[in-house]
């Protein structure tokens, strides 16, 4: 059986693997006692939702747990069925409901070089607490959009 | 089983003896979940690299840049007045602050004087957050008329013009504008002051307004490499988590300073902006005390902020369009930036009263007072959870920030 890892996937994979050999090499031993430290293997944070007419599917993705404060590396896979959506126009938007206010950036989605992908640059969250995180599809005549609640 | 008497016996003397000490000493444990710990020691200052490199300039940590910084930003002479330097707002016994309710320099001004310990850690400067560098900040205070008042090309004559200064400024930058050049340009221009300092400013040629604004820029670059070594002192709370982090006994903060950071990081919601060793999030937040037809903060200025020519993405700037992604990325949604200010760190908050975008409070008790009662949602537009404290809780609250 074959598993197919899209590649960015693989990329975090292999990131996580370089940090756990990493973490892996600070292990230290005395005469009495061998001590390994705890390694640090940060996994990818991942939802799947269908868009609210059904059209689509969106699997979001960030390289970890989102988080407040810095840029998160996050990106979403399209598929319309089990087909990959390429040349989608997909915009993003956000905030906290509960405070009454957006996202304080302006994140943009490019498509990459990997069919069904696109990369989310600019994902920043201001502080802990529950986001909704919204995209906005359109594919040929097809429009559509999505909402994930993220607890940061 | 003598000895096991004995033991009791010194226990029972040693408990009466200190019985006052110990019982103070009990009322200060708090059981932190390791979630709360978790929390608490994601803000020590030990979290902090010692520099926060800003890539838009490539002399912030040369060492006769910080000379020469340390020199402009204690002249008086760089004033329309003569009387106004940096040091005049930012005390270096005031935590580089003035204690005033808004700044005042040549005239008053509209906004309250943050503290610049830390400040190269921002990601924001100003209030509003107009400026995204320290460098680009520490220049536009020569050209405010309330500030010192004076034009760029004024400014540049006597600094270009002082041998000391010229010498410091050729042992850091490659081109200096010869005496010559110095000598034709023009007393008063400037794009940011008078409708006359204007008008001279934009008949000058280009090639000419290129070289002033590098220079000008160069300036700004030497006065934050001097900022950036004014760096956080480590506070009663950073070694309160200190020994939190080693799990040991704190004598550090006190039972009711303990109760107040129970507070902070709990039911009155603090982390939720004054969150990471900065205890600021770096972002903008409406907390209603915007006024509008007066100040309304942000929303005023993150348009035109993309057109600043020192701006990290401009021509005076080192870095990469790459590494300048907080400006690249900005929200410019004035509508939905209406009243937000920057979240302020609250590093050193005890000594850098009055507080707030425009000074209004003296005291902290009336800060977290306003936070339990703010403007309505509905007139303000304001982001905040509601906040319920007692009296007795603002004041834990208020004696655990003057902790930091």
């Amino acid at each position: 059986m074959q598993i197919n890892i899209p590649v960015a996937t693989k990329a975090v994979v292999v990131l996580c693997l370089s940090q756990l050999m990493l973490a892996c090499d600070t292990g230290s031993h005395t005469d009495h006692q061998i001590v390994v430290k705890k390694a640090v293997v940060v996994k990818p944070w991942t939802m799947t939702q269908q868009t609210d007419k059904k059209y689509f599917s969106v699997k979001f993705t960030c390289q970890q747990q989102p988080a407040a404060g810095d840029f998160q590396v996050c990106h979403i896979m399209l598929k319309r069925g089990v087909d990959v959506v390429i040349d989608a126009k997909i915009a993003v938007d956000g905030g906290m409901t509960a405070h009454g206010h957006g996202l304080p950036t302006a994140p943009k989605l490019s498509a990459t070089d990997i069919p069904g992908h696109y990369k989310i640059d600019g994902l920043k969250f201001s502080m802990p607490g529950e986001w909704v995180i919204g995209f906005k599809v359109l594919s040929g005549q097809l429009s559509d959009q999505v909402v994930f609640t993220v607890l940061i | 089983m003598l000895n096991t008497a004995a033991l009791l016996l010194l226990t029972c003397v040693l408990t009466a003896t200190n019985a006052g000490r110990l019982a103070d000493a009990d009322a200060q444990v708090v059981v932190w979940s390791a979630q709360e710990k978790q929390r608490l020691l994601s803000l020590s200052l030990s979290n902090l690299p010692n520099i926060a490199e800003d890539l838009s300039n490539r002399f912030q940590q040369n060492e006769q840049a910080v000379v020469l910084g340390a020199k402009l930003f204690f002249d008086a002479r760089l004033s329309d007045s003569g009387t106004i330097s940096c040091s005049v707002c930012h005390q270096p016994n005031r935590e580089f602050s003035d204690g005033l309710r808004v700044a005042s320099g040549v005239a008053r001004g509209k906004r309250n004087t943050p503290s610049l310990l830390g400040a190269a850690h921002q990601t924001w400067f100003f209030w509003d957050g107009r400026k995204d560098s320290l460098w680009s900040q520490a220049l536009e205070p020569f050209e405010d008329m309330t500030e010192h008042n004076l034009s760029r090309t004024a400014l540049l004559k006597i600094i270009l013009n002082d041998p000391e200064y010229r010498s410091l400024y050729e042992s850091i930058f490659s081109e200096i504008p010869d005496l010559k050049e110095l000598a034709s340009w023009p007393e008063d221009a400037s794009p940011q002051r008078d409708l006359l300092a204007l008008k001279t400013w934009k008949e000058l040629p280009a090639k000419t307004r290129k070289h002033i604004n590098r220079a000008f820029s160069n300036i700004g670059k030497s006065i934050a490499a001097y900022e950036t070594t004014l760096t956080f002192k480590v506070s009663r709370f950073d070694q309160y988590l200190n020994d939190l982090k080693q799990a040991k006994p704190s004598a550090h903060l006190t039972h009711p300073e303990v109760s107040g950071l129970k507070l902070f990081i709990g039911k009155a919601n603090c982390t939720t902006c004054h969150f990471s060793p900065l205890l600021s999030s770096q972002h903008f937040q409406n907390i209603g005390t915007g006024i509008r037809n007066k100040d309304m903060g942000r929303s005023k200025v993150a348009e035109t902020q993309a057109w600043d020519i020192f701006n990290c993405l401009g021509e005076y700037s080192d870095a990469l369009k790459s590494d300048c992604k907080d400006l690249e990325f900005m929200s410019k949604d004035r509508h939905a930036l209406a009243g937000s200010f920057k979240v302020p760190s609250l590093r050193n908050v005890s000594n850098t009263a009055p507080y707030l975008h425009d000074g209004r409070f003296k005291q902290l008790e009336s800060v977290v007072e306003f936070y339990t009662n703010p403007p309505s949602k509905n007139r303000s537009g304001n982001h905040l959870p509601m906040i319920v404290l007692d009296d007795k809780e603002i004041n834990q609250l208020v004696q655990f920030l003057k902790t930091l």
